[in-house]
């Protein structure tokens, strides 16, 4: 395996006297003697040697190396969603959230983070680096180059959790609640009210150089095998192909990330300019490559594995030529995909939706000649162990995965798409059952080769494939529904429907599920280990050796491993013609879809990033958004300044300009009956609509689309859409279920209420609270906030103390009286803010009479405008570790008096 | 790949083949996504915005059904 010992210390393996300059570099002989030490001593340790295959060549030892480590963060990845899931279940079912928000936030970073790159990706290395060696015939070199690049990309995934206290109390909750990948200058000292650690950049660099030296190695390797078989070669192995694209995308991908982590590690120091609409491009071509980088997992495996148990060639060579180069020119060039919704110029954003549509085109060949590879395969030659059954699950995770891709770029669908957990559902159906499924085959393909030993228990692996399939098919389906349901994407706090708290309650199945079936998957790895048949090789092909590693996952085989003689009765030109038909028949489709698609898209993009010229008897809107509320300026019909509340009159045309404070925000108006509002707004930028109010007067839900910090649950506006003229009830409104998203805040009656605050420091779970009714004349209603619901995800006590009981002394220390107003407030609509009609001190631990008379009119109720919170638990927030602070308005309503 | 030539010996067995099953889960597959893509049939703007691409989706996994039962074997 992996060709001789190459990196043997020629000085420590003596074959006779060695020219001094010849040697290695001093340096490298001290890696390969202290190597060499550690190997021999944690050698003698069964356990070790088993599992890291300390008596194997070097290539085997780091190949195994990197499979422990991936398999190490994907098992850590996986107690992060479990632990997001299980608190976003609870509060589905009801119960409080025990962990922090921003806890909560950044497991969801670290899943995606070690599952990505920790996992996924440091697993493709893995295995591309040992099959290409192995394939090739190749002898490695520069061993230490290759530790390098494994060391940089684990070193990456530390440095990306951040720092930890384990005291005075053992704290590792600040970092990095920054979504798993980030919006410049979201977490930047000193620009974003939530700031990460530094670490967080340099893991970013680290693994960019890490991944980086890895393909500068796989070329190397390349150039060395073309340059001895210069003239014997005529044509690549096709799934080769796919591994030197993965080679070329690598430096061009990682290239703009390390560019933008750099530019954000100086950013965070205070140095050069800030520019984040120009930075979030920069990053996304790296997000847009890096899901091909890991898509070229299942396409690889297609193109290497079912050849070998059709046991014939390829169907098209020529076709999967022309998908390579396809995929290499189009993926570096597709950032733009991810920005629909952002204020690039209107023809980037067409042509990038056109240019996206045309990689479904290698997509295209690569599913038609693979699947035409198994045309005229008779049953009894073939096999369905785990490696054919995960590529037959990778085939359909596949389909379904990819072809929802097509409804995300369709930029007027995307508006409705974006930000729904849609977007998550199209994102694990491909990261799951077509990559991770893909994966898989070559685990099973390859990972006795590794071990020496074949796989040890069949039903073990039938089992694993089973039960993975089950859980990861449930797991995507689920989180498509709770899209269709209406649920943001990344939403901690969301309205309890049936419908919804039913779809998470599944999910949470699901996931469960997914967890537990990869424990039959390790059982089986470690029992290959310890008591697996040894493989024997002799004489055998490398078809003919994956076939019987294959066969050692089938619990009774009857297909011969033995390769079988091939000869072509069906000319090239048959076979090419069949698949000129289906690209022919595919571009014509894109182009269907393009011309008929184009002009929304165009009059869209247009209107996010230039501002319209609106209808006589417009409103305008002035937004910030402050990361954790919006602040709004109106001008037309109304004038006024508000914070969170946006007033306008049923029916009345609304333009909008909008900008960011802090992190990029999203405003985002989820009409079920009109057309989606949903743009980024991103600080230094100015982003645009214009939309026609509903007709119907009531409160609808404004909620920030953009993730920008952890306290996204309570970072919610609301637009309130006042009759035309005169007043009007809500009955329309709610007859119709409020015209609008399920985020809407539920109707109740305003006489005789009891809000009772929750630990977050919501109305009910509810933001905006509940919206009060109630007839002109006497009002009267309660607020509670429970002494019980204060503590580190309270922002109403303002108290920064290494004392974990700091806010309840305050409290005590204060008369249980906090420095802020609760009241009812008139909104004036011809100029001010908010007029008070009742005030009073905000106190915890008894109820707040709310009485007064009004007239017919829309109000806001209870702490109706921001206030500060520092969020440092145990005094260990700081420039190092993270911090977050910032203005937050979560504890109000509207009340509407009408006749 | 796969084209090392060796005789071998498989025994031919009735039953559905490999074929037939990646063409079961590329229907499988494909449905589902029709199926995401529907599921938003109640957004305002679903007929114009949505229901081209989804109805070229469609489209495309039948032409992809239909020539691949026309296309020739890989023999």
């Amino acid at each position: 395996m992996g060709g001789s010992d190459a990196g043997t210390p020629r000085s420590v393996v003596a074959e006779g006297p060695v020219p001094v300059f010849e040697q290695p570099p001093a340096v490298i002989r001290f890696f390969d003697r202290t190597e060499e030490v550690v190997r021999s001593r944690l050698a003698k340790l069964t356990f070790f040697q088993r599992v890291f295959q300390l008596d194997r060549d070097w290539m085997t030892r780091i190949t195994m190396l990197m499979v422990v480590a991936s398999v190490f963060w994907g098992i850590v990845g996986a107690f992060d969603i479990f632990g997001f899931e299980t608190q976003v279940t609870a509060f589905a079912l009801g119960q409080s959230l025990h962990l922090s928000n921003q806890e909560i936030y950044s497991s969801l970073t670290l899943h995606g983070i070690r599952m990505l790159f920790g996992f996924a990706q440091q697993l493709e290395l893995a295995l591309f680096g040992i099959i290409f060696v192995t394939a090739f015939g190749l002898v490695p070199r520069h061993k230490w180059a290759y530790y390098l690049s494994v060391l940089l990309v684990n070193l990456s995934m530390v440095l990306m959790e951040g720092p930890f206290y384990l005291f005075p109390q053992f704290n590792d909750n600040y970092f990095p609640a920054l979504g798993w990948y980030f919006y410049s200058p979201l977490g930047i000292r000193g620009l974003s009210s939530y700031v990460a650690s530094p670490l967080w950049y340099l893991g970013w660099i680290a693994l960019s150089v890490g991944v980086v030296i890895w393909a500068a190695w796989m070329l190397i390797h390349f150039l060395d095998w073309w340059r001895s078989h210069r003239g014997q070669v005529r044509r690549i192995p096709p799934f080769a192909l796919f591994v030197l694209a993965t080679v070329i995308l690598i430096p061009l991908s990682y290239a703009t990330v390390l560019a933008s982590s750099a530019w954000d590690l100086l950013n965070y120091f205070g140095v050069g300019p800030v520019d984040p609409l120009a930075n979030q491009v920069l990053f996304w071509f790296f997000g847009h490559g890096i899901v091909y980088i890991l898509f070229l997992i299942p396409i690889t495996a297609f193109y290497f594995l079912v050849p070998i148990f059709a046991k014939r060639p390829i169907y098209s060579y020529r076709a999967a030529f022309a998908a390579a180069v396809i995929f290499t020119i189009l993926t570096p060039v597709l950032s733009i995909h991810h920005l629909y919704l952002t204020p690039v110029p209107p023809w980037s954003a067409w042509l990038t939706m056109a240019l996206t549509f045309f990689i479904i085109v290698p997509s295209a060949i690569t599913f038609f000649t693979v699947w035409m590879t198994t045309k005229g395969v008779r049953r009894g030659e073939w096999q369905w162990n785990a490696v054919t059954l995960f590529l037959l699950l990778s085939f359909a995770g596949t389909m379904a995965g990819g072809l929802t891709g097509p409804d995300n770029n369709t930029l007027a669908f995307d508006i409705d798409l974006h930000n729904t957990m849609f977007i998550v559902s199209h994102f694990h159906a491909i990261a799951l059952l077509s990559i991770a499924a893909g994966g898989f085959a070559v685990v099973y393909a390859a990972f006795p080769l590794l071990a020496g030993r074949l796989w040890y228990s069949p039903r073990l692996a039938q089992a694993h494939f089973v039960s993975t399939a089950i859980g990861w098919s449930g797991l995507v389906l689920f989180m498509d529904l709770l899209g269709s349901d209406g649920i943001l994407r990344r939403s901690l706090i969301f309205p309890l429907t049936n419908a919804v708290v039913s779809d998470q309650v599944w999910l949470f199945v699901f996931v469960i599920i997914s967890i537990g079936a990869q424990l039959f998957f390790v059982a089986n790895v470690l029992l290959t280990l310890f008591k697996g048949e040894l493989l024997t090789v002799q004489g055998l092909s490398l078809d003919e050796i994956v076939r019987k590693m294959a066969q050692s996952t089938h619990p009774k085989p009857t297909v011969p491993i033995s390769d079988r003689k091939f000869e072509r009765s069906v000319p090239r030109a048959r076979r090419e013609r069949a698949e000129r038909t289906w690209i022919t028949v595919v571009v014509v489709l894109i182009l269907g879809v393009l011309v008929t698609t184009s002009p929304l898209t165009v009059t869209d993009s247009t209107t996010i990033g230039t501002p319209s010229d609106p209808p006589a008897g417009a409103e305008y809107f002035s937004l910030v958004n402050y990361q954790y509320y919006w602040g709004v300026q109106e001008s037309g019909l109304i004038h006024g300044s508000y914070s969170n509340v946006m007033v306008v009159h049923a029916g009345q045309w609304v333009a909008v300009n909008a900008t960011a404070q802090g992190a990029t925000g999203g405003f985002y108006l989820p009409f079920r009956n009109l057309p989606t509002v949903d743009i980024q707004v991103i600080p230094d930028a100015m982003s645009y609509w214009l939309f026609q109010a509903p007709s119907v007067p009531g409160v609808y839900a404004a909620p920030d689309s953009e993730y920008n910090g952890p306290w996204f649950g309570q970072d919610v506006a609301a637009l309130v859409v006042l009759p035309a003229t005169g007043s009007s009830s809500l009955a329309q409104y709610q007859s119709n279920g409020g015209e609008g998203d399920i985020y809407n805040p539920p109707v109740m009656g305003a006489n005789g209420a009891f809000l009772l605050v929750d630990q977050e420091g919501l109305f009910d779970n509810s933001v905006p609270g509940p919206t009060l009714t109630a007839s002109p004349g006497a009002v009267s209603f309660q607020y509670y906030i429970p002494t019980s619901s204060i503590g580190i995800d309270s922002y109403l006590v303002n108290v920064t103390s290494n004392d974990p009981n700091g806010q309840l002394n305050y409290l005590a220390a204060h008369n249980y009286t906090l420095p802020y107003k609760v009241g009812i407030y008139a909104i004036n609509t011809t100029g001010g803010n908010l007029v008070p009609v009742t005030t009073m001190p905000l106190r915890v631990g008894s109820p707040m009479n709310e009485t007064a008379t009004l007239p017919a009119g829309v109000y806001v109720y209870g702490l109706v405008s921001p206030i500060p919170y520092v969020y440092n638990p145990a005094g260990e927030s700081n420039w190092m570790t993270g911090s977050d602070q910032g203005d937050v308005m979560g504890m109000w309503g509207i009340l509407w008096v009408s006749p | 790949m796969g084209e090392p030539m060796s005789a071998g010996a498989e025994t031919a067995e009735r039953g559905v083949t490999p074929f037939v099953w990646f063409g079961v889960a590329i229907i499988i597959g494909a449905t589902y996504a029709l199926f995401m893509g529907l599921s938003y049939y109640n957004t305002p703007t679903f007929t114009t915005a949505a229901l081209p691409t989804i109805a070229g989706v469609a489209v495309a996994v039948v032409a992809f059904l239909v020539i691949g039962a026309w296309a020739p074997p890989n023999e």
